[in-house]
């Protein structure tokens, strides 16, 4: 007996594959242009190369896969349509490709003109993703906390947009004011509200639902997020009335947060109902682990008023949570997207009368070798581990590190690549008959 | 119950809750109706059962957090008896 599946609002396959293939892309050039440059793009946090290499992971890599990832589990999670995907998804994803690589291209090869084309298309991009995803957001019948905290991370990614297109004024427009304390704020709206907002959004689904747990308690999927947002709020507000217990307390908050989020993530992966393994289990444990180091830190440094390791926490929180958390996604979303239209295929064939040209459709965990997988996550955990102690001792482990990212992100982006092959070359096979 | 099938899928990873279900209520028989057993409200579902003709009823569950019933849309005798059993007080 065949299940009969049909798409349902899910989009077409283009239009999440398109945004996930494209992020490895990105997370490879950010390795290779650390590795032309050598350790000296390190010798402080301003440097045109860091700042380069930086941008390539948090727009290239993250917000390039967290958007296509939406584009996929908005419809599945809540049942919403979005309106013409096709072309929506291939005008944000083309403006955010272009926005991304010559943000990063002017800060290399200090070329102003670059600047203006980076945030008039990142403006034109987030601001198209934002208004259409939360349009359909506010108008699906679903009360979840997931479709809260997606609403807050898009006003997340707005507020870290803005600030980021106020401060790129000063590179592109010498006369313009350059305005650094907004950095920090620019960082903690992107990373804890945008980044961290959205994975808790879709961790509250996909590790009850693919990890077999317990789901998270109520109260803490109800007030975790609104939490962090109040904090990132009062950070805000301290730009205008600097008060200094204010900004303690408000770190502090956010550490706490972050700390419960990641015990209690690590809590229900330990106790799951099945305990087999699972590679996107490796990732999301490496991905709390990253974020309780990072909690911990911040929590310390709120109680002992020393300078933050800004280098250091930046590679906890950007490779070792977000992009550990994206890659270890990517292992479920893009094999359950080739199984779910090829399964879909079929059903049309038979709902036709042509039985005879259905195709094998593989199981989800073989449409990408669980090997393969394993190999990537190695690289991927070795190239945290050296980049943490390069962070310390640059001159030391700078180009290990380099080169194991170099490997971590090539092997993903050929593992992405072969899965995308795959479902090519079975779309051949039902059309030759 | 001679009629029912019971499906627990409580403990199944994405999609075999989903294609199981499919699969069990393709092959149910006049009188028959489907108790899916599942640790949370079914993803996809209800649209594919939509699409294939077939009626479900969710409510809380007694041994797994959501049961599912699922029969046939024209068969009355499977619809009456999912009504006696939800309607049943526990």
């Amino acid at each position: 007996m065949h299940a009969g599946l049909s798409l349902q609002q899910s989009p077409p396959f283009s239009v999440p594959a398109r945004f996930l293939v494209s992020a490895p892309l990105f997370g490879l050039l950010a390795a290779l242009v650390m590795l032309w440059h050598g350790p000296e793009m390190l010798s402080n946090r301003w440097t045109s190369e860091l700042l380069a290499v930086t941008h390539f992971l948090t727009l290239g890599f993250l917000a390039m896969s967290m958007l296509g990832a939406m584009m996929q589990l908005m419809p599945v999670l809540m049942g919403m349509m979005i309106p013409r995907p096709v072309f929506f998804s291939g005008i944000i994803h083309a403006a955010l490709f272009l926005g991304s690589a010559s943000l990063g291209m002017a800060w290399l090869l200090h070329i102003n003109a670059l600047f203006m084309i980076a945030m008039a298309s990142l403006l034109f991009s987030f601001s198209m993703f934002i208004m259409m995803a939360a349009e359909r957001l506010l108008r699906t019948p679903s009360r979840h906390a997931t479709r809260t905290l997606m609403l807050l991370a898009l006003l997340s990614l707005a507020i870290t947009a803005g600030l980021g297109l106020y401060l790129a004024m000063s590179y592109s427009d010498a006369a313009f004011p350059l305005a650094r304390q907004l950095t920090s704020l620019h960082l903690s709206w992107g990373l804890l509200g945008w980044v961290g907002l959205l994975i808790m959004a879709v961790a509250y689904q996909v590790i009850p639902m693919f990890q077999i747990t317990n789901p998270y308690p109520l109260m803490l999927q109800r007030w975790l997020g609104w939490l962090i947002f109040f904090a990132l709020i009062t950070l805000s507000l301290i730009q205008i009335w600097p008060l200094a217990i204010l900004k303690t307390i408000s770190h502090l908050l956010l550490a706490i947060c972050l700390l419960i989020f990641a015990l209690t993530t690590f809590w229900l992966l330990h106790t799951r109902r099945r305990q087999l393994p699972d590679l996107t289990l490796n990732f999301w444990r490496l991905a709390m682990v990253s974020l309780a180091l990072t909690a911990l830190i911040g929590l310390s440094l709120s109680v002992s008023g020393m300078k933050p390791p800004a280098l250091l926490l930046g590679v906890l929180i950007i490779h070792g949570f977000a992009m550990t958390t994206v890659n270890g996604m990517m292992y479920k979303i893009m094999p359950f997207l080739i199984w779910l239209h090829l399964s879909s295929r079929n059903k049309t064939l038979r709902d036709n009368d042509q039985r005879a040209s259905q195709i094998k459709v593989p199981h989800m965990r073989k449409i990408i070798p669980e090997a393969a997988g394993l190999w990537q996550f190695r690289a991927h955990l070795a190239s945290l581990i050296l980049l943490l102690l390069t962070a310390l001792w640059p001159q030391w482990f700078f180009y290990p590190a380099t080169v194991l990212f170099v490997i971590a992100q090539a092997l993903l982006l050929f593992n992405l690549s072969s899965a995308v092959r795959f479902y090519r070359a079975k779309l051949a096979e039902l059309a030759s008959g | 119950m001679p009629g029912e099938i019971l499906l627990d899928v409580s403990e199944l990873e994405p999609p075999e809750p989903l294609t199981l279900t499919l699969e069990a209520a393709a092959s149910l028989q006049p009188g028959q109706y489907l108790r899916m057993l599942h640790r949370r409200e079914p993803c996809m579902l209800y649209g594919n059962l939509d699409e294939q003709h077939f009626k479900y009823l969710q409510c809380k569950g007694t041994v797994s957090a959501v049961e599912v019933f699922i029969w046939r849309e024209q068969d009355q005798k499977a619809a009456a008896v999912v009504q006696s059993i939800v309607d049943t007080p526990i």
